[in-house]
């Protein structure tokens, strides 16, 4: 009832209740006295009548009835004194009591207040204040400054990503910063769950930090990623606090947590950019090495496919996209090569295969010849035992001319088979000219693509001498920058204090010149590895040139056997020929045998003659086949060497896989 | 910018090669330095005197420092320079360098200066190091020789005194 008076009236008040009592008291104490002092009085008045009368029983009897009457007048006015005395006391107790009370009641409520207050900041509803209406005026001001303490507080709370959540995990205060990078607003928040809120990866496990650092009471860092409102990724670091009430039994201090956030997305991003560059870039050196690795072992079936790009390495992708472009044309131009050389190389082959054939074919077409040619000789044995069988017995001639006369038949047929022979065998070596011919053109092709490859190469060797000549170039650059750089330390020692940031950048600029110096070197000697394997190919195709010169040689050899071959069979078919002719003059005779037996006898002698002639002939025709024989067994040698040269010319291409398998 | 606060007391020089061996000039006594090595020649000059130069429309004098150090002299090629001095210090001269160093910063502890000798005739200061020479700085890895401009040109005035001396 007292509490809208102040304190200080209040004490006042009691003060002057207190005087007004001790007036009064002393008041009291005066009247008591004075009456005291006026019984005694009239006590003594008795007295002094009493002498002057006399005694006497009745005066006795006044004096006592006087003095018994001051007595109980001096006792009752004591006991009122008393009375009023304590009446007094208890009023001053009972002020001061009420005085007191009131204070106290103040006093309390304002500790009531910033009690109640500090809790809610303990538990971590941060928005919370003192009720100002709950305290005396007197202690407002104290109270609102207090409310103005931890709102200051709190807008500095406010600057960082700080969240308070009780034991359950229900947020009590987050702050507007935590709020704008999770994009919610502070009071659509409150009282919810906080993984609802911040819903990142750790959250609802055993490696929550709040529930960690709940559990252990120490505090507890961890990294996890989140989403935020719009669903964008946030990468956080976060530092849990768990919030104790020290004023709570032991086992159940721990209320709540409060976590810092900390957000570190763009940094994560920033690494992870990098990282990723550089682990692009070193893949692709790898595949590089590899695929270099594979070309210089000969295997052309090798792609560079360059890993998936995206936005972080777009930079590098490019550089590696050109390189690409040019080591797949490299490979494509050196695949084409090879793989035309391969096609040549098999064309060759089916040319020496077919060549080979044909020279079998031809061998066993020469036997033959040469076994009609026996045939022959044995059917003119025959005939000359005939003549002889003639000479002996003239009779038996006329039955014996019909022999003859078959034995000159069948010597026209064989003649005949034989000119047969010889003409297909004409045409079979028509056709290994032929053969020999596309054989020679074949390898010159060849030898072109091997030049055309050689200059390819030469070209790729003089771009990496101009690379090289670049490199020079930045080297002279990096000399000149370097001497500028001197130039610049001399002037700026000789600008003194004033010079001395500029000495510094000078400085910087000699490291930098340093740098691009050793960098071209680096480019230089890079370059010389690729002029290496470039110098390798070459070879490599030079090679192939000799192996395709080898096979030109054996073609032309072939050739000229094919020429010889050529000339036999010719003389072989001028010999038949004469055969023919000399079988034409057999039949005249035989018809001139058949005309008359009496002229037989001198003919016989001329037909014996004949005989020996045409013996002879079929001699030189045998001759002519074993010459032929001898022939095409060097055309058929020269033909397996052919197909040798061309076996190994495979055997030298294979090493190289252009196709893939 | 800290660390050159701290070492106030350390004193910069520029260093350069001739004959394979280092020697140096404070920066402070430098003006530039430069890679046109084509000069003017001096007829009837001695071997010391190379010629001069126009910078900018100023003419130095060039010194080739080989001769009067006492070494072979070497033929130029693209690692030769010229040091030129400043005006403000000295005549306006510079001299030939066979290849340039780098700027080094020593401590004062390490530089032992020359003793002076004053004594002696024209001709002994001519021919003695220590008119050439004003002091040595122990490197960690070789010993680095320190010239001046000035005693660079008193020297080779000094000879030329004494071959015209010689000459009369």
């Amino acid at each position: 009832m007292l509490s809208h008076i102040k304190i200080g009236w209040r004490i006042v008040g009691g003060f002057i209740l207190c005087s007004l009592m001790i007036v009064l008291l002393l008041t009291a104490y005066n009247g008591i006295t004075h009456g005291i002092y006026q019984s005694i009085k009239r006590y003594d008045a008795s007295f002094e009548s009493v002498k002057h009368q006399g005694t006497s029983e009745k005066n006795n009897i006044t004096i006592k009835k006087n003095r018994i009457a001051v007595l109980v007048y001096i006792e009752k006015q004591r006991r009122v004194f008393i009375g009023y005395c304590l009446a007094a006391i208890f009023i001053c107790l009972m002020s001061g009591y009420f005085i007191r009370k009131s204070i106290d009641n103040s006093i309390s409520n304002l500790n009531n207040e910033v009690l109640s207050l500090k809790n809610c900041i303990l538990e971590g509803k941060m928005t919370e204040t003192g009720n100002l209406d709950n305290v005396d005026p007197e202690f407002q001001p104290m109270l609102m400054n207090t409310n103005i303490i931890s709102a200051v507080l709190l807008s500095h709370l406010n600057a960082f990503n700080v969240f308070f959540i009780d034991k359950k995990f229900n947020i009590l205060y987050m702050t507007r910063a935590l709020c704008q990078l999770l994009g919610t607003e502070p009071k659509d928040v409150m009282g919810k769950k906080c993984h609802a809120i911040l819903n990142s990866a750790v959250c609802k496990t055993k490696n929550c930090s709040c529930a960690k650092s709940m559990t252990s009471g120490e505090i507890v860092r961890t990294e996890a990623k989140a989403f935020n409102i719009k669903g964008e990724e946030l990468k956080l670091s976060k530092s849990a606090c768990c919030l104790k009430d020290k004023s709570k039994p032991e086992g159940q201090q721990i209320i709540g947590a409060v976590e810092f956030i900390i957000d570190m997305t763009e940094v994560k991003n920033l690494q992870e950019q990098v990282q990723c560059v550089s682990s692009f870039q070193k893949n692709e050196i790898k595949k590089l090495t590899d695929l270099f690795g594979k070309l210089s072992s000969g295997n052309f079936c090798v792609e560079y496919d360059i890993s998936e790009k995206n936005d972080t390495i777009a930079e590098s992708h490019e550089n590696f996209i050109f390189m690409k472009n040019k080591i797949d044309e490299m490979i494509k131009n050196l695949s084409e090569l090879i793989h035309n050389i391969r096609e040549d190389a098999g064309d060759l082959d089916n040319a020496s295969e077919k060549l080979r054939i044909i020279s079998e074919k031809m061998h066993a077409e020469s036997s033959e010849t040469s076994n009609q040619a026996e045939n022959v000789a044995c059917t003119t044995e025959e005939m000359s035992r005939s003549t002889n069988s003639m000479a002996s017995t003239a009779e038996e001639i006329s039955v014996n001319l019909t022999t003859v006369s078959s034995g000159a038949t069948q010597m026209s047929q064989n003649m005949n088979v034989v000119a047969e022979a010889i003409e297909e065998m004409v045409r079979y070596i028509e056709n290994v000219t032929n053969c020999a011919n596309d054989a020679s053109t074949v390898a010159e092709t060849a030898m072109n693509m091997s030049k055309t490859a050689t200059d390819t190469m030469k070209d790729l060797g003089n771009a990496a001498n101009e690379i090289g000549k670049v490199t020079e170039v930045i080297k002279r650059i990096a000399e000149q920058t370097n001497l500028l750089a001197l130039n610049a330390t001399i002037e700026a020692a000789s600008a003194g204090e004033a010079g001395r940031g500029f000495a510094v950048v000078a400085k910087e600029i000699k490291e930098l010149a340093n740098q691009s110096a050793q960098a071209a070197e680096d480019i230089a000697s890079r370059i010389k590895g690729v002029q290496g394997n470039t110098d390798n190919a070459v070879k490599v195709i030079d090679n192939v040139a000799e192996i395709i010169n080898t096979i030109n040689e054996s073609v032309s050899t072939i050739s000229n056997a094919v020429e010889m071959q050529t000339k036999a069979s010719n003389e072989i078919s001028y010999n038949v020929i004469d055969a023919n002719k000399s079988a034409a003059n057999i039949a005249a005779s035989i018809s001139e045998i058949a005309k008359g037996t009496t002229d037989m006898s001198t003919n016989i002698g001329e037909a014996a003659i004949g005989a020996n002639d045409v013996a002879e002939r079929i001699q030189t025709v045998s001759n002519s086949a074993q010459n032929n024989t001898i022939g095409s067994d060097k055309l058929l040698k020269r033909s397996k060497e052919l197909s040798a040269i061309s076996e190994k010319l495979h055997s030298e291409l294979k090493k190289f896989v252009i196709e893939k398998v | 910018m800290n660390e050159n606060i701290t070492n106030d007391k350390k004193r910069q020089f520029c260093t350069f090669w001739i004959s394979d061996r280092l020697y140096c000039v404070n920066i402070l006594e430098v003006k530039e330095i430069i890679t046109e090595i084509q000069f003017t020649p001096i007829p009837h000059a001695p071997e010391e005197i190379k010629g001069y130069v126009n910078i900018r429309g100023e003419i130095f004098l060039i010194l080739g420092l080989s001769k009067l150090l006492g070494f072979e002299e070497k033929k130029l090629d693209e690692n030769s320079k010229l040091l030129i001095f400043k005006t403000s210090v000295i005549e306006s001269f510079g001299i030939l360098v066979d290849r340039l160093g780098d700027i080094a910063e020593v401590g004062e502890e390490m530089i032992e200066e020359n003793r002076k000798s004053e004594t002696g005739t024209s001709l002994e200061k001519a021919s003695s190091l220590e008119n050439i020479i004003s002091g040595t700085c122990k490197l960690k890895d070789r010993l680095m020789v320190i010239l001046t401009a000035e005693k660079l040109l008193n020297a080779v005035k000094e000879k030329l005194l004494t071959i015209n001396e010689k000459g009369d």
